[in-house]
């Protein structure tokens, strides 16, 4: 899976109107990292 | 100059926008205004040199959040009412030439969540009734500006043709107890002639009562009302069928495949949870590779649509294609 956190920074044109520039920060696949080490975690559940 | 008009013959509003003739028609590229503002450049609409994905409202919008009066005095049969809601650009990438079935899955993925967001955030606001977001692709449907981008329309009500929809599923759900939405889905992959692509959480099909020869339709698997509820699993799933369906319609004759793209689902006026189902709808005005379709007589005098094609064959025709991979 690929993880992104969204993060917003909105910001007022001369004009009045608004813009919002969307920025994303790749995040650690947690859910690939947990299935692969399942095995050696079955005990913890 | 904007109002609402009411049609009492139809019973719909009409938007009068006369200021949109002003609109940026065909920049040169080098005036393009949505792309970055380059340094020493001439001022875009993006104050940076670089962006990943920005939204921003209009400037020639059809509705504003504080309309202007109505421009001629209303009657008991022809109401008018201030054009009230909000219009924004999506510009899905700062590339002037980008192709979005070029792009990597991670760029869907983003443009699904600022969709969220923006339902979410216009949704919120109690003069909005429906947040219609779609696309406009090609010239052929009438798009000005080359840049990738979409736009979001903020009604201050629930647009005719959506209403339509979501009364048949409500009368459907009061009759049978159902889904209007999930039967058809039920239908279509019991059938499953018309079906072109699917994963765990979405469906792509051209329906049984396609209306234009490569009309395409995405529902959610599960009934679900709206983006709102999506997690990340349905965000990555419709990414994922989303790219590959436009991946086909761009490499069926090796050109980029003009459409107009709908997202249908939930009105945010607190109503229709159980009746309102999300999908996408695509009209590509093409029905063969060098011949496009014209809403004549019929369709545009009368209502009814005349295609001259098979849905199961123009399916699978579809299925059949290789999504673009370069
Ligand atoms: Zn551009
Ligand atoms: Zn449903
Ligand atoms: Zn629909």
């Amino acid at each position: 899976m690929v993880l992104v956190e969204m993060v917003k920074r909105e910001i007022m044109k001369e004009d009045g109107r608004y813009l919002i520039f969307y920025e994303f920060k790749e995040k650690v696949d947690l859910k690939a990292k947990e299935s692969q080490g399942k095995e050696n975690n079955s005990n913890n559940k | 100059m904007s109002e609402l008009r009411w049609d009492p013959i139809n019973k719909e509003w009409v938007i009068t926008a006369t200021h949109r003739q002003e609109r940026t028609y065909k920049p040169p590229k080098d005036y393009c205004p949505l792309c970055p503002t380059r340094e020493g450049g001439f001022p875009t609409e993006v104050p940076a040199e670089d962006y990943d994905l920005v939204v921003f409202q209009n400037r020639f919008p059809s509705l504003q959040p504080i309309a202007p009066e109505p421009a001629v005095p209303g009657s008991d049969l022809y109401p008018v009412a201030g054009a009230e809601g909000i219009c924004e650009v999506v510009l899905f990438t700062a590339k002037h030439d980008g192709i979005m079935s070029k792009e990597p899955l991670s760029r869907f993925i983003k443009l699904i969540k600022v969709w969220k967001d923006r339902y979410e955030e216009l949704g919120a606001k109690d003069f909005i009734d429906y947040v219609f977001i779609f696309e406009n692709r090609g010239e052929e449907v009438g798009v000005t500006l080359q840049h990738p981008h979409g736009q979001i329309y903020a009604y201050p009500f629930i647009p005719p043709k959506i209403k339509k929809e979501l009364d048949s599923s409500r009368e459907y759900l009061e009759e049978t107890g159902k889904c209007l939405f999930c039967s058809v889905l039920e239908e279509e992959c019991r059938d499953g002639r018309r079906i072109v692509a699917s994963n765990d959480s979405f469906t792509a099909f051209v329906p049984f009562f396609a209306r234009y020869p490569y009309e395409e339709h995405i529902y959610s698997n599960e009934h679900l009302p709206s983006l709102k509820v999506f997690g990340e699993k349905e965000i990555e799933d419709l990414a994922f069928i989303l790219r590959t369906i436009i991946q086909k319609y761009d490499n069926l004759f090796g050109f980029v495949f003009p459409y107009i793209m709908a997202i249908h689902q939930q009105p945010t006026d607190g109503s229709g949870e159980d009746y309102s189902h999300f999908h996408i709808e695509f009209y590509p005005p093409y029905r063969t590779e060098n011949k496009l379709k014209y809403l004549a007589g019929s369709e545009a005098g009368a209502g009814t649509f005349i295609v001259d094609a098979l849905a199961e064959e123009k399916a699978a025709e579809l299925r059949e294609t290789e999504p673009v991979t370069e």
